[in-house]
């Protein structure tokens, strides 16, 4: 018997004896796999037994394993034999290494050696866990950012510009975070179908498909939407108690293909957990463990609660918030599905995903849900203002006040995933304070005139509950909408004719009848309180900073005073509305600003002509000073019962400015108005008599609504308007135009976050400089280096320029602006480098005006040009009290050395950075001098830490 | 009240004084490098 080759990996072995008498020719095939017993190894010779009985001999260096170890091998028909590979099991192979002799035992040794290494090297990577830690939050960071960007891409058309726009927030200023905030919340306005796309309107869902594919740019092609459609096949129709249970019990997140799976995998009427039906009476028994436990968990009582609580009692699930929360939308999810928003919803998400080649299996039903009634929300406000359409407005304040509930989870969610873990364990708990809030708010329209009598009265505190709870009283007492403030059309009851029995009463007065006013005459009427100028102005100022508070505390406003450990519901309102206030400065939204803004641009598109613009100017100015000197000319105007236009004002800034009616003393000690002294009387003693303190605060206010509608459109109207100068400054107010200004700003601004490297998003957030734009575009690399680069290309060629960045320093000690610095260096540059002054002066620029924010600058350090960068980190302007700065200045020895500051009225706190232990140490060497230079330029250290990153 | 000018020259006060470290530095380095190039000669 020739023995038949066996070529095991490669070398020739030997082929023994058969067992049975079997050959390989009779029993192996080509192509297939046979498992082998080692079963002895023998002065270097191995044997192997097959599982069919073949037993052949192979040198043992040529088999990977030992003494009973059960191999494979793939098996290939050659013209000599049988080749057989051994198939690796890699855990068996690097647990077990096989004996090896000669060469094999040196690999061993290198082997061995490279494992040392590796361990070395894990006890290391264990030794800086927190390295590792800080790297794994950077990258889960990043690729957070990734992902906004990503959603950024696909929610960037049109309608999302337009929906920032009407933000009303200065896109300038927005955050990459609140870019990413707002666009979760955009209204999706359909695009106009193509043609071609009507093929696919027969389908089910077929305009929904469509129009995701094209909001996402992509094409509507048939792969396309079957792929979509295959998704949505896999949407469950019911949702079984079983099923639910075991999805109630796991805490992966309800994705499609998860939810699919169980609803398939899941035993149809059986109970996987351990289930004991409650009797009633037994549940009765519970009923008040589980109403505490709710209280404690901050779970609202409601029928739907209750029963979640029984199911996962019965189950013996832990009753938990997230529990019931998962339990009631799993319940619901079949209904949510047949929702007329919902498909839209899904295939716009669908869409989204193909986008960023995400499986449409991990698509989050809850978040789509939340898209769908966030969706229907916006209808339903849609709808609410064209109040021509007779809707049961009842029924729609209803809804709209569960899904501004909603909306406002879904703020807290967010809000939640930008904080870090410490926070994230509390935010359970202010969550359901969150919703309380809005659902509060949504009850207070329409008011009722009794609420401003008991603020009035100091019946009842103004804040949101004591407003809530006037209103509740009345609705209790049934004269709820007999006094509700706004007409009801039902009754005849318009405002033309609420005006027409006020309007002369106030007119024999003297006081305008303007909507406001005859408003507030409405309410003192029905609670029996005289109308007097006194009791109008303290109506109007409640009846405006209600208004105020409902429409302008946003969840998003409302979220983050809620993380800060801040109650809205028992604020003073006047509180309230100055946290609102300043974080609409902190976004961007500041009053005056804007006018300028809009008065620059209509400049520039030559829209205007001088006198318009003067006027316009005028009015920026006067609001201004409205807005700074505590409504002083409103003041003066409730005083001399003038009513409060913009021609009237015209005139009391005048008088101011001129003194010839008005007489200002000034405490020359101090520097600020002390006292305005009119030939009437002495109006300070009036404003402290109560009546104009009123009339002061309602100015604020009526400036603000004013700066809100304040809009190239609107102010062109003022002035095109016969009398525009004399129509009231509350009803310009009131009226509420809301055109988008510019989405291609938008739209650009979406395209700059999406471009950005995360990285420098990254790097901005963890330093806590605001993600601007300007502020991505100057830490961005090779953006504002450009100029310096181009500084140490051409400083050989031209002596003169030495002289330019070498006094920048100088110049900056003595209080120039970096922009100036900036005109100066291109003054000097000539042409040549006209392209990289430029941009830096419009990063400089970008980071706002005059530089008060943050600016680049080259200066020449030891010789070297270096680039200079420092950053407002708190949005305060340079002169505000407490502000933070960050700069950072690259050097030839040190690297790059980076230094925080502090800045209050004591002097300077700074931190300086270095990149390395060494050079921190360096530095800290020349502490002394640090203090002698900053004495030498005026300035006071506090103290001084030094760190490295 | 502070004034912005107070800024720049805080700024201007911490620049000089890396650009101060820096040369020091700077100067240690090259010393040591001389140093360690007039070894290699003996």
């Amino acid at each position: 018997m020739n023995p038949f080759n066996i070529f095991i990996n490669r070398d020739v072995s030997v082929f023994t004896a058969v067992h049975n008498q079997k050959r390989p020719e009779t029993v192996w095939r080509d192509g297939q796999t046979v498992s082998a017993v080692l079963e002895s190894v023998n002065n270097g010779t191995a044997s192997l037994r097959t599982e069919d009985d073949v037993l052949f001999t192979a040198d043992a260096s040529a088999i990977r394993g030992q003494v009973g170890d059960n191999l494979t091998f793939s098996v290939k028909r050659t013209q000599q034999g049988y080749e057989l590979t051994q198939v690796t099991d890699r855990k068996q192979n690097t647990e077990t290494p096989a004996p090896r002799r000669g060469r094999a035992t040196t690999m061993d040794a290198i082997k061995d050696f490279t494992q040392t290494i590796e361990s070395i090297k894990e006890n290391n990577e264990l030794r800086s866990e927190f390295q590792q830690e800080q790297n794994l939050k950077v990258a889960r960071a990043i690729a957070a950012i990734r992902r906004s960007q990503g959603f950024m891409a696909a929610t960037g058309g049109k309608s999302a510009a337009a929906a920032i726009v009407e933000s009303g927030l200065d896109i300038s200023k927005v955050s990459f975070a609140a870019m990413d905030r707002i666009l979760h919340h955009v209204d999706r306005r359909p695009t106009q179908p193509m043609p071609e796309d009507e093929r696919f309107f027969s389908r089910k869902n077929g305009e929904a498909m469509v129009s995701g594919l094209r909001n996402h740019g992509l094409p509507v092609s048939e792969r396309n939407v079957s792929h979509m459609e295959r998704a949505w096949e896999r949407l469950p129709a019911k949702m079984p108690d079983p099923v639910i249970t075991h999805l109630a019990a796991d805490e992966t997140e309800l994705t499609l293909d998860h939810i699919y799976k169980c609803n398939y995998s899941a035993p149809e009427n059986k109970e996987p957990q351990p289930y004991r039906e409650v009797t009633a009476d037994e549940w009765n028994k519970h009923q008040i463990a589980i109403e505490k436990l709710f209280i404690h968990e901050e779970i609202p009582s409601t029928q739907k609660t209750f029963n979640a609580a029984r199911f996962l009692f019965e189950r013996d699930l832990p009753i938990t918030r997230e529990n019931i929360e998962r339990f009631i939308f799993l319940r619901e999810l079949p209904v949510s599905i047949s929702g007329e928003n919902f498909p839209e919803a899904f295939f716009d998400r669908a869409a989204a995903f193909i986008v960023q080649d995400k499986p449409l299996g991990t698509l989050s039903l809850p978040e789509i849900v939340r898209l769908a009634e966030t969706q229907l929300k916006i209808a339903v406000q849609a709808a609410a203002r064209h109040q021509s359409i007779g809707i049961d407005t009842d029924v729609m304040r209803n809804n709209l006040r569960q899904l501004t509930q909603r909306e406002a989870e879904l703020y807290l969610k967010m809000a939640g995933t930008q904080t870090t873990g410490t926070e994230t364990a509390n935010l359970t708990l202010p969550a359901s304070r969150l919703v309380s809030v809005f659902s509060v708010l949504s009850n207070l329209q329409p008011l009722t005139a009794n609420v401003h009598a008991n603020i009035l009265h100091d019946r009842t505190p103004f804040t949101i509950e004591g407003v809530h709870e006037s209103v509740l009283t009345a609705r209790a007492h049934s004269d709820y909408e007999q006094n509700a403030t706004v007409p009801l059309a039902r009754y005849g009851d318009s405002f033309a004719q609420v005006k027409t029995l006020f309007a002369p009463l106030l007119d024999g007065m003297g006081i305008t009848p303007t909507s406001e006013n005859v408003k507030a005459a409405f309410i003192l009427s029905k609670n029996k309180m005289d109308v007097t100028v006194e009791n109008l102005h303290a109506v109007k100022e409640i009846d405006a900073k209600i208004t105020a508070i409902t429409h302008k505390l946003h969840p998003l406003i409302a979220a983050k005073m809620i993380t800060e450990g801040l109650n809205p519901l028992n604020m003073h309102a006047d509180q309230l509305l100055a946290y609102v206030r300043q974080f609409n400065y902190d976004m961007g939204e500041s009053g005056t600003e804007k006018i300028a803004r809009y008065i620059h641009e209509m400049d520039e598109n030559q829209q205007i002509d001088g006198d318009t613009r003067k006027g316009m100017i005028a009015i920026y100015r006067m609001l201004h000073v409205i807005q700074k000197d505590g409504a002083a000319s409103l003041g003066l105007a409730a005083q001399l019962n003038t009513p409060i236009t913009l021609g009237g004002l015209y005139d009391l800034a005048l008088n101011r400015s001129t003194r010839k009616h008005v007489d200002i003393t000034v405490d020359d000690a101090l520097g600020e108005l002390e006292r305005i002294v009119r030939p009437e009387g002495n109006i300070r003693a009036a404003i402290e008599n109560g009546a104009q303190r009123h009339a002061l605060s309602h100015a604020d206010i009526i400036a603000d609504a004013f700066t809100d509608i304040a809009q190239p459109t609107a102010l062109e109207k003022l002035f095109q308007a016969a009398n525009g100068m004399e129509q009231a400054l509350e009803d310009l107010a009131a009226e509420k135009p809301h055109t988008p200004t510019n989405p291609a700003t938008a739209t650009e601004q979406i395209q700059s976050f999406v471009s950005a490297n995360p990285e420098v998003i990254h790097k901005l957030q963890s330093r806590g400089i605001s993600t601007r734009p300007g502020h991505i575009k100057a830490l961005s690399e090779g953006d504002d280096s450009a100029l310096v680069n181009h500084l140490n290309d051409i400083e050989d060629k031209t002596d003169w320029l030495d002289a330019v960045p070498a006094s920048n320093l100088l110049s900056l000690r003595m209080g120039q602006s970096p922009g100036h610095i900036l005109a100066q260096i291109r003054a000097a540059l000539g042409d040549e480098a006209i392209g990289p002054v430029q941009s830096l002066i419009a990063i400089t620029h970008g980071l706002n005006g005059d530089a008060q924010e943050g600016f680049s600058l080259p200066v020449r350090i030891n010789g070297r040009i270096s680039h200079l960068r420092m950053y407002v980190l708190n949005d305060r302007m340079l002169t505000a009290d407490g502000a933070r700065i960050f700069m950072s200045l690259d050097t030839a020895s040190l690297g790059k050395v980076s230094v925080y500051f502090t800045w209050n009225k004591n002097g300077l706190d700074a931190t300086v950075s270095a990149q390395s232990n060494a050079v921190s140490e360096a530095l800290e060497s020349y502490e002394d001098e640090l203090h002698a230079l900053a004495e030498e330029n005026g300035i006071h250290i506090n103290g001084v830490k030094f760190i490295h990153e | 009240m502070n004034k912005q000018s107070d800024f720049f020259a805080a700024v201007a006060a911490l620049t000089q004084f890396i650009e101060l470290a820096d040369k020091n530095v700077a100067k240690k380095i090259s010393a040591s490098q001389q140093n360690a190039a007039d070894n290699e000669e003996e």
